[in-house]
């Protein structure tokens, strides 16, 4: 669906948590996520530093979609 | 007789009966002899193939701690001494589909051993590993076991008898894209001039070099000004108003629902709710943000870091959903963002 957006000039970046399909599948913009059933997210953090991570992760979506890419591109947020 | 060639199943914990999505992280285990679908291939081949053991583990697990687990699934694989080891089949479920070729990959870098993947062509999971095993042709559901496990089972068998197969056009499994030079009388010159010959007469011959792959599209040209921008957030996670009032399915989308987001902060749990059958939506529905990023993007939007965030979200349930109708349902989000002067998009999947 993103390729289609992109497409149609609008830049977009997509928070999975399984990048490699998202590559294989040709996604410009990757942002590796939590887990699979919560891609924006980690339950297992306690929960100031999972809205903190949250954060990261959108803040390197934004990051990503100011960024030029030639091909699909990973992005990795660290947990730390 | 000869000895029964002795072979080792691999699946997922859906097929070995424990449980679905709920259950994705459950742990790796195995038993002696065929389980689930093994049973069926066991019907087909059972006289000259024996399913020694059985492994399966929960397809998140796999995929999020891939190296303690392929390194455990080696060990169990190397112990039971097989000359085959068969995959799936996994028709069109991408975690599952990536787990079994995962394992084939093991097998066929790491241990020399012959192994078979079942799944459905347009499963991500193929062409990730096309090149690392054999894999046949399947249905796009578990509906479609009946008509497949004895065609997968007799072409796996064959495998396990002689180490390798056929062209792919000849034994019908995917093609690995791998070339090898076959002497042939004709020279290319001559044969294709035939071939022209042909299609001018409204024949249709096949052509011997087939072009595959998923369509790669230009990346659209970054943001340049972000405070200026307008951003907007679309889901495949199937996060969507209690309710679900448009019905929109859990899976095999066919359209999308667009859902208001104004004056809310972050969305609250209880009156959003995931409705997407291919993942346990326990998280997300404690906290719909963990999908639908709200309340970051809000708080990002007050602090001016970019212009507006789009009052509506986009919503689906992205699994299963078809190339030709992802196409579909992507141009018309497309459409709807360009409508609504959106700048670029935040997607997210699960």
């Amino acid at each position: 669906m993103q390729k289609e957006a992109e497409r149609a000039g609008i830049p977009t970046a997509l928070i999975t948590a399984i990048p490699s399909v998202a590559k294989s599948v040709g996604v410009s913009r990757i942002i590796t996520g939590g887990g699979i059933p919560y891609p924006v997210g980690n339950p297992s953090l306690p929960r100031d530093r999972e809205i903190e991570f949250r954060r990261r992760l959108v803040e390197k979506a934004l990051e990503a979609i100011c960024t030029e890419v030639t091909g699909p591109t990973v992005f990795d947020v660290s947990l730390a | 007789m000869a000895e029964k060639i002795r072979v080792v199943h691999y699946i997922n914990q859906f097929f070995a009966g424990i449980g679905g999505e709920e259950k994705g992280a459950s742990p790796l285990e195995f038993c002696e002899g065929p389980k689930g679908p093994g049973v069926g291939i066991t019907q087909t081949i059972g006289a000259e193939a024996e399913i020694v053991r059985t492994i399966w583990c929960g397809d998140n697990l796999i995929n999020q701690e891939q190296d303690r687990i392929l390194a455990e699934i080696e060990k169990l694989i190397r112990d039971a001494k097989p000359g085959l080891v068969i995959a799936g089949p996994a028709f069109n479920a991408g975690r599952y589909g990536l787990a079994c070729g995962m394992v084939a990959k093991l097998c066929s870098e790491k241990l020399s051993i012959p192994v078979i993947i079942g799944m459905y062509p347009e499963n991500p999971a193929v062409e990730i590993f096309r090149k690392a095993a054999y894999i046949y042709p399947c249905a796009e559901t578990a509906a479609g076991m009946r008509k497949d496990l004895p065609g997968f089972a007799r072409l796996a068998l064959k495998l396990g008898q002689k180490g390798k197969l056929d062209p792919a056009i000849v034994d019908g499994y995917i093609p690995r894209g791998y070339r090898y030079n076959e002497y042939v009388q004709k020279n290319a010159a001559a044969r294709s001039i035939e071939m022209l010959g042909r299609r001018l007469a409204g024949d249709n011959p096949m052509t011997e070099i087939p072009l595959r792959g998923f369509e790669m599209v230009a990346p659209a040209r970054p943001v340049t000004d972000l405070k200026g921008a307008t951003i907007a957030i679309v889901t495949g996670g199937g996060m969507v108003p209690r309710g679900n009032p448009d019905k929109l399915k859990q899976a095999f989308a066919d359209a999308f629902g667009i859902y208001s987001i104004a004056g809310l902060a972050e969305l609250p749990a209880g009156d959003f709710k995931g409705i997407h059958g291919g993942y346990d939506s326990t998280w997300v529905d404690e906290d719909p943000d963990r999908v639908v990023p709200l309340d970051a993007l809000r708080a990002m939007e007050k602090e001016g870091k970019f212009k507006k965030l789009l009052n509506e979200y986009f919503s689906l349930c992205g699994i299963g959903t078809n190339v030709a109708m992802s196409k579909k349902l992507g141009a018309e989000v497309a459409e709807q963002l360009k409508r609504r002067e959106v700048s670029a998009a935040i997607y997210t999947s699960t």
